[in-house]
């Protein structure tokens, strides 16, 4: 029988602080979930693991709306939390650079994606995040860094690069992730993956 | 049984040589009670088997501020070698920033003990390629915010990015975070080192 | 005894859990003399390719835009969208219906020293994927002297817009056609 503290696989050993030495490991993807489209939200179970195995959270995607727009923003809710999200944003479309903020908004936004009203349906929106000291042993506000890009045609001003930072103030550890379009709903091929660090 | 040996499926022991395969491993985490430390450093050598690191950290001081700029300094070289770029918004103003000949590279935004709320924090993430060669000088790239109340421009997002340049190129053994103002980092002030293959 | 992923000490774990590490390397590449380099054949059982590239460029000049093409489609179909800061300017540049994508940007012999490089961090989500474009994000430094205006801080994006499809291929390669030199580095990962 293993001892206390050793996790077994498939009837072998493998001890925590082997676990802890790992440097990321995929806690949730929707393709291997099963997600079916379309979809109005994305939302990551509770996100099994032990919390001493890992501190910040990683994340990639890539998805497409069937919003009646060109481009569209993604956005995220760590815990579901539908309230107290800050976000700033700086952006390049173009040769315009523009900088922006959100206050107390229902989701943090994490980049931006193509819509349905793009020019082709191969056109999607690519990112990725992470959560710095997602799970702590201490107060802190759940905070986000992210980049994406999205383009949503092949003319002038219809690529976006979109950075933000972020935080929740409803939220200190993160035991879950719900990810959303600002309205319509995600379609085939869109993907979330979620790794611990 | 052994202590650090995990078992393969197989019924093979695998060591820390499998450990060095994978292709990430967290290589230390540095997480400083308050009030202790205004710096937290990992020193190497890093593992040779890993060719570039990643830093993710999460980050607050004592200093009477509402904000800081975190710095990283390479080597212990105190020299005015790093050379840094960064852009970020802030509100509805972009900015961009260069620092020239200093003793350390700006890599992100944090906050101090005037901020709004005890729990803002700043973080982010920085990358350093290829950190073992000894014939092209060490660079990194990143990015980072910070959320210090909950009014307009109180938040800040930018890309990091930056070299060490003249003096010798030696291979990246130490890295050392201290706010731009050194002060005591505030739990839960969270730094993780990552090497990658 | 039930297998999942989910454990306290003494409960099972699967290999599922060992399958989950991540990333995983696919390729080195050390170009040095050549415009371009590839990974091919690359593998299509990750979900996502991570690629760090670090190097230099012999264009006698501050250096070259450094490319990324998919699955070889060298036509003009690529789009990319940068966003970058030099100094105090902040800036954004779009190329549009170009022979390849921006991922960075990698000194040249006008750099201060044969020491000066750039580097490169770019993500290709979903590259398996069949009914997208072939896309990337990146965030991407250089600083090629110690003067100002020599140093920048750049995210950049971009995808081919002609065809759908996995990407099979990765070519990097440098803009003005100049060569990669000794050093320089690229590593490509699958994320699981």
């Amino acid at each position: 029988m293993p001892l206390a503290g050793w996790p077994v696989v498939d009837n072998d050993i493998v001890n925590y602080s082997w676990l802890n030495a790992i440097g990321a490991v995929q806690l949730y993807d929707s393709t291997d979930a099963g997600v079916t489209f379309p979809v109005a939200s994305i939302a990551t179970p509770g996100l099994p693991w032990p919390t001493n195995a890992y501190t910040h959270l990683f994340g990639i995607w890539t998805a497409r709306t069937n919003s009646a727009t060109t481009v569209e923003f993604v956005l995220c809710r760590p815990n579901g939390s539908s309230s107290s999200s800050y976000n700033q944003a700086l952006r390049g479309a173009g040769a315009t650079v523009t900088s922006a903020e959100n206050l107390a908004s229902t989701s943090l936004k994490i980049g931006l994606c193509a819509g349905a009203s793009s020019h082709n349906a191969g056109d999607f929106g690519d990112g990725a995040f992470f959560f710095p000291g997602a799970v702590l042993p201490g107060s802190h506000f759940a905070e986000l860094t992210a980049f994406s890009f999205a383009a949503s045609n092949t003319t002038t001003g219809t690529g976006f690069v979109e950075n933000y930072s972020g935080k929740n103030q409803s939220v200190g550890n993160i035991t879950s992730l719900t990810f959303l379009p600002n309205t319509g709903s995600f379609v085939a091929g869109t993907r979330f993956t979620v790794y611990g660090l | 049984m052994p202590t650090a040996y995990p078992i393969a499926a197989d019924g093979t022991f695998v060591d820390t040589a499998f450990l060095n395969a994978l292709g990430s491993r967290n290589l230390g985490v540095v997480a400083p009670a308050s009030g202790t430390t205004a710096s937290v450093t990992f020193t190497g050598p890093f593992p040779s088997s890993y060719n570039h690191l990643m830093v993710v950290w999460k980050a607050r001081t004592a200093l009477a501020a509402a904000t800081d700029f975190l710095m990283c300094q390479v080597n212990n070289d105190t020299n005015s070698v790093h050379y840094w770029q960064e852009v970020h918004g802030t509100g509805a103003t972009a900015v961009s920033a260069e620092g020239l000949g200093q003793n350390a590279w700006r890599v992100g935004a944090i906050t101090g003990a005037s901020a709004a709320s005890g729990f803002d924090f700043g973080s982010g993430w920085l990358l350093i390629p290829n950190f073992r060669s000894t014939t092209l000088r060490h660079g990194f790239v990143g990015s980072s915010g910070e959320w210090s109340g909950t009014s307009t421009g109180n938040g800040f997002h930018g890309i990091f990015a930056g070299q060490i340049k003249l003096g010798v190129a030696a291979a990246v053994s130490i890295l050392k975070f201290t706010g731009l103002t050194p002060a005591n980092f505030t739990a839960p002030t969270t730094f993780t080192l990552y090497g990658l293959t | 005894m039930t297998k999942n992923l989910m454990f306290a000490p003494g409960e099972m774990a699967t290999t599922e859990f060992l399958n989950r590490m991540a990333p995983r390397l696919i390729g080195t590449n050390s170009p040095s003399g050549v415009a371009t380099l590839s990974f091919s054949s690359i593998p299509q059982t990750f979900k996502h390719l991570l690629l760090v590239g670090k190097g230099r460029v012999s264009s006698a000049t501050i250096g070259a835009g450094i490319g990324i093409r998919f699955n070889t489609v060298s036509t003009a179909n690529y789009h990319d969208q940068l966003l970058q800061g030099i100094v105090a300017t902040p800036s954004a540049q779009e190329a549009l219906l170009a022979t390849s994508a921006r991922i960075g940007f990698f000194p040249g012999t006008s750099a201060l020293s044969t020491a000066d490089d750039g580097w490169a961090y770019v993500l290709m989500p979903n590259y398996a994927a069949t009914t997208s474009f072939p896309s990337y994000v990146a965030l991407a430094g250089e600083h090629y002297n110690t003067t100002t205006g020599t140093g920048r801080a750049q995210h950049l994006g971009g995808q081919l817009q002609s065809a759908t499809g996995a990407i099979s291929t990765v070519t990097l390669l440098t803009q003005d056609a100049s060569n990669f030199v000794a050093d320089t580095r690229f590593d490509l990962w699958g994320l699981t």
